[in-house]
């Protein structure tokens, strides 16, 4: 679903992102983690389509980023680390917004915006201005926006952030539910229990180059996550 | 008192728009060749007043001084006044501010400052070449000097203190009222459009004849005062304009220390009111057009500052349909016929509509959304003629209603018309290209007021001055040397289709790289 070849970024003249290459496999669910500044947000932000690269190639679901741009976008989601959305709008307008973009016809939408805004208990918010908004209703919408779709691939910065307990455990269950239809997720955590219990694969990232890469049991061994991690960053 | 110097310092350094250090050196060289030529461009014209007094024999220096005193008084004014609201209530940067370990007292004199720095920028550009050739004309002397000095720093506090209250008046207003957006567009409209009328009443040539005829200059007294403390030599004036500025600025200050926090709470306290909640497809350019509009109307500085011009050229095409010794006065000087009458109309609309650039801050207004839009199925060409198309328009109406209104009263034949019509219709169009061109290639995705966005941002600078400088200098150009008005009606045209030649090259081979790489 997702192929990253030898992704290298630069920003100015300092390497973000160096020969970086991995594949997220259909219905696979990728937890990609580094410790901050490690280039993670970069290299989603790549992949998206958002920032521009200097070398490599990311391909999904088979189109070129770069090349076919509209095709690649058409099929995955993506939810940033800051819901930056349209505060003017009200929040069913927004839904709206992105469901005329993805081409969602009228009875699928209204079934799906009902379904997650109840999911996510925003139902009786919908109608009010996206300002109005807590970070953590912000990143549910956010959330909601990303699956109205319904995309082969959901791209997350950091999607536990802001939200309260029940919310992050029904997002928990829905990524997993979601793998189990065929929908890959690749995202970004600094929440080490939550990628270690949840995810098949595991990207571990430092200063740009993965430094661990695999199954969730081949990294892992007889070691938890964190302990894995912290050596890491010890042995740096 | 550090902390005072460092914000005064940030607010206004972010408000002229020089707070980025990684700012090109282009855009710094642009800034700084605007301000000269601004500069440059008023000492022009106070030179042309100067031969025009001469060769009518009124030899009335005064008059650069009191015309001075007015022009930097309305923009500064209109500057205060917008400015005061945005950067005193509106500010989004408030709530780190407020958290800091820092004195009410400070935060509010340093915006107060910051704003008033700005200020003299703007006098800057208009006194001080006025005043200089002033004293060439008539002489130099050291009371009218020290009197213009210090009044230099003193007359625009009046105008700061005075928006300050209505600003507050605005704002305790608005906090009662449901629909805040509107509301604060319809008082910045209403303000202004009040104000405008105020400073039509003036008439220059009653000012060239008696500067201190008007009854304007009267009912301002700071710009009596400051008037009177330069041509008269009289520094008891200057003490006058002290006074009123120190009792006036003590007044407000605490006025404003009383109400402010209050005031800040209730107008950024998001209404949780609940709309309609609705299921409708539309097509992907309609959808895209809605968000257009309801980003556009969400900021009433946005809407103010770009929609005022198209309203002025309308307001302008009704006072010239009822009052048409103006126009008819041309007749004296050229042969009036249906072609001279479009010319002068399109030259008109030319330079109302170089103000209005709806497309100029269309990029940087999505702020670190457009991440979003730029994750989603839509093709840079779809984001860019959207937003041109959306701000073209906006105008469209203005434009076509102030053209037929132009055209009855004046007996504009039939294809006369549909030339201004298309005429205005391909400017305002190569305009709004302009403008996302400018946004383009001088983006902010970071400074949190519209206010900064919209009025100081580079790509909102020079897409107003540029177009600005075009019209003028091209008139000037004709009014000077003696070529007739088919050539200059063409010789203007042939640069703004070259220009749409250049900006459509830009858009369609140039946009999309710069864009993917905006982050």
């Amino acid at each position: 679903m997702l192929e990253i070849k030898n992704l290298t970024k630069f920003y100015g003249t300092k390497k973000v992102v160096d020969n970086l290459s991995l594949i997220v496999k259909d219905g696979e669910l990728c937890a990609f983690i580094g410790k901050n500044g490690a280039g993670k947000t970069t290299t989603i932000k790549c992949v998206c389509g958002i920032i521009d690269f200097e070398d490599g190639e990311i391909y999904i679901n088979g189109n070129n980023i770069k090349t076919q741009p509209l095709e690649a976008k058409q099929t995955f989601a993506y939810i940033p680390d800051n819901p930056n959305m349209y505060d003017f709008m009200t929040a069913i307008a927004y839904l709206n917004f992105v469901c005329d973009i993805y081409k969602v016809d009228k009875t699928e939408r209204k079934q799906r915006i009902d379904m997650y805004a109840s999911m996510f208990e925003i139902k009786e918010n919908l109608g009010q201005q996206i300002s109005s908004f807590s970070h953590g209703m912000k990143q549910k919408l956010a959330i909601i926006s990303a699956l109205v779709h319904n995309p082969k691939l959901i791209i997350l910065d950091e999607p536990f952030v802001g939200l309260d307990p029940t919310s992050t455990h029904k997002l928990k269950t829905l990524m997993k539910d979601l793998t189990k239809l065929g929908v890959s997720i690749f995202f970004s955590t600094h929440i080490l229990e939550v990628a270690e219990k949840l995810c098949d694969h595991v990207i571990i990232l430092n200063e740009g180059k993965i430094v661990k890469q695999g199954t969730m049991k081949d990294v892992l061994g007889d070691e938890n996550l964190e302990t894995i991690f912290l050596e890491i960053n010890e042995n740096e | 008192m550090n902390n005072l110097v460092a914000l005064i310092k940030l607010n206004f350094l972010s408000a002229i728009n020089l707070a980025n250090k990684k700012k090109s050196k282009v855009g710094k060289f642009l800034i700084v060749f605007a301000l000269l030529f601004l500069l440059g461009f008023s000492t022009f014209y106070a030179y042309s007043f100067i031969m025009v007094l001469k060769e009518s024999n009124l030899k009335n220096y005064e008059f650069l001084i009191s015309f001075s005193i007015l022009a930097s008084n309305f923009f500064v004014i209109f500057l205060f006044f917008s400015s005061c609201f945005n950067v005193l209530y509106k500010s989004k940067d408030n709530d780190i501010i407020f958290s800091m370990p820092i004195k009410k007292s400070t935060i509010i004199l340093s915006k107060l400052i910051g704003i008033l720095l700005l200020g003299y920028l703007y006098q800057f550009v208009f006194i001080v070449p006025f005043t200089v050739l002033y004293y060439v004309y008539n002489g130099f002397n050291i009371v009218s000097f020290i009197c213009f000095l210090f009044g230099f720093f003193i007359e625009p506090i009046v105008p700061l203190c005075l928006s300050c209250l209505i600003t507050c008046f605005f704002s305790f207003l608005t906090q009662k009222i449901k629909y805040k957006n509107l509301f604060s567009t319809l008082a910045l409209f209403v303000f202004f459009g009040l104000f405008m009328y105020f400073y039509m009443q003036i008439n220059v040539f009653d000012l060239m004849e008696n500067a201190n005829s008007t009854n304007f200059i009267k009912y301002l007294p700071w710009i009596n005062w400051f008037y009177i403390s330069i041509t008269q030599n009289n520094l008891l004036y200057l003490l006058y304009n002290i006074l009123l500025a120190i009792a006036l600025s003590v007044f407000i200050y605490y006025f404003v220390y009383l109400t402010y926090f209050k005031m800040c709470t209730e107008l950024n306290s998001s209404t949780a009111s609940k709309s309609k909640i609705y299921y409708k497809n539309k097509p992907l350019f309609f959808a895209l057009l809605n968000k257009e509009k309801k980003k556009y109307f969400s900021s009433p500085m946005y809407v103010f500052n770009t929609l005022f011009s198209y309203l002025l050229l309308l307001g302008v095409c009704i006072y010239f349909a009822i009052d048409k010794s103006l126009i008819n006065s041309i007749g004296e000087i050229i042969p009036i016929s249906s072609f001279t009458l479009s010319i002068i109309f399109i030259t008109i609309c030319f330079f109302m509509l170089s103000t209005a650039n709806i497309s100029a801050v269309s990029i940087s207004m999505e702020r670190q959304s457009f991440s979003m839009l730029k994750s989603m199925p839509l093709s840079f060409a779809q984001i860019i003629w959207i937003k041109i198309t959306f701000a073209f328009l906006v105008g469209l109406p203005f434009i076509l209603v102030s053209i037929i209104i132009f055209s009855i009263s004046y007996n504009i034949s039939f294809w006369f018309c549909l030339m201004i019509i298309a005429c205005c219709l391909f400017f305002n169009l190569t305009l709004c290209m302009f403008g996302i061109v400018m946004n383009i290639c001088f983006p902010n995705l970071t400074t949190q007021n519209d206010s900064v966005l919209v009025k100081q941002s580079l790509s909102s600078f020079l897409s107003v001055f540029i177009p600005l400088a075009f019209v003028m200098i091209t008139t000037t150009i004709f009014l000077n040397i003696n070529y007739s008005l088919l050539h200059y009606f063409l010789i203007n045209i042939s640069i703004i289709i070259a220009l749409f030649l250049i900006l459509l090259y830009f858009i369609i081979f140039v946009a999309k790289k710069k864009l993917q790489k905006l982050n």
